[in-house]
């Protein structure tokens, strides 16, 4: 009776809240975006965020706002790693390379910025520098590219957010295994009671 | 109250798997057949309690139910939490493998407490004095399970007294619901099924 209704509170909810941090960030070429949720999609709101650049240096700290996201202009030695902490003991890691996200080419054409041109603004890393430095290249149809993988990495986010969801089938095969293995414990120790 | 993967130092972890060892031994021994089908069936709602959600600030409080699970089950609570969790673990990420023994004493430990202190207050004789103190056990178990899921976290550099507030203040509401329903599953159980509690 106290199963059934627990399972029924839980199927009726519309996502089964988890008790998971999940953290997915994304480089549009200027910021880094960072959105914390808990698996179902719900928003970490007030998460605390700290990202740490290869030389484990702190570049970045903050809080997610109410749709649990957190923006920054990113510097430092990549790749970077940033914590997303949902209240003690919740905890979630992601790391970010710009070389991968951007492929690490010099686009063609590119000029570097000028006041005279600020438009479409890409931050690379410049290996050349040595320190780090995000240095910045315009292009002209750079903004037509990075819009259209805007909108991809959206789509993979919600894509993650919907696969994080906690199922019925897997609160279903969970209840399946603890039945099993106690089925199986149980067969065991008769017959090692009967053996004896 | 899962704590997760990466947060506590590796001493913590292997603490908190040795002072678990003792109680799943004790849980496991006195898990015989006859015993299978309750302790399977407070199992799955333990695993399914977990997954029910309250936001609170910036993170989640779940349901615990450790205290109800450890006053029906008294020792067998430890192997059905430890299971339990390994699923939760295992199929939503939940808390961490690593984490397991800390995280089956911040809930064990506290669903036992509840057993030794309230199993001599339940009696089907004095439903209401039962369903009372049975109350009060597992809402004490939710309060407890916050307060070493502090102390754990304050191995890591959190402080406890912090961690302590914030886990207490989330979990107050629980504690309170819990308790509630507790009661009167226990003083149920006295009317229709009085030989799963008194034994």
């Amino acid at each position: 009776m106290i199963l059934f209704a627990l399972m029924a509170t839980t199927f009726t909810m519309d996502t089964a809240m988890a008790h998971r941090v999940i953290a997915f960030a994304s480089y549009d070429g200027e910021n880094v975006t960072v959105e914390g949720y808990f698996p179902g999609g719900a928003p970490i709101k007030q998460g605390e965020i700290k990202v740490e650049d290869s030389t484990g240096k702190i570049v970045a700290t903050g809080k997610t706002d109410q749709k649990g996201i957190f923006s920054f202009r990113p510097h430092g030695i990549p790749p970077l790693t940033i914590y997303v902490e949902a209240g003690p003991g919740h905890l979630a890691k992601t790391v970010i390379d710009p070389d991968l996200s951007l492929k690490g080419e010099t686009m063609p054409g590119a000029v570097p910025a000028t006041e005279e041109n600020p438009a479409n603004m890409v931050s690379q890393h410049h290996e050349k520098a040595g320190c780090g430095e995000w240095t910045g290249y315009h292009h002209p149809q750079l903004s037509q590219i990075l819009g259209a993988i805007r909108g991809i990495r959206e789509d993979v986010r919600e894509l993650k957010k919907e696969q994080e969801k906690v199922h019925t089938r897997d609160i279903l095969g969970g209840i399946g295994y603890i039945l099993g293995i106690m089925g199986i414990w149980a067969f065991m120790k008769v017959r090692r009671d009967h053996g004896s | 109250m899962h704590i997760s993967e990466g947060i506590l130092p590796a001493w913590t972890l292997g603490s908190g798997a040795l002072l678990a060892l003792p109680g799943l031994y004790i849980g496991f021994k006195r898990l015989t057949p006859p015993k299978m089908p309750e302790t399977a069936l407070l199992t799955a709602g333990f695993f399914v309690a977990s997954l029910i959600h309250v936001p609170i600030g910036p993170s989640n409080a779940h349901l615990l139910l450790n205290g109800l699970v450890g006053i029906i089950l008294g020792w067998r609570a430890m192997p059905a939490i430890f299971i339990a969790l390994s699923l939760q673990t295992i199929l939503f990420q939940f808390g961490g493998l690593t984490t397991l023994g800390v995280n089956c004493v911040t809930m064990g430990f506290p669903a036992i407490a509840a057993f030794l202190a309230c199993s001599r207050f339940i009696s089907v004789d004095h439903p209401t004095r039962s369903a009372i103190s049975g109350g009060i056990g597992a809402g004490l178990a939710v309060l407890a399970s916050g307060i070493l899921t502090a102390l754990f976290l304050s191995t890591a550099g959190e402080g406890f007294f912090l961690a302590s507030k914030l886990l207490l203040t989330a979990h107050m509401p629980i504690a309170a619901i819990e308790g509630i329903v507790t009661g009167f599953i226990i003083k149920g159980l006295l009317k229709i099924k009085p030989e799963v509690l008194t034994r």
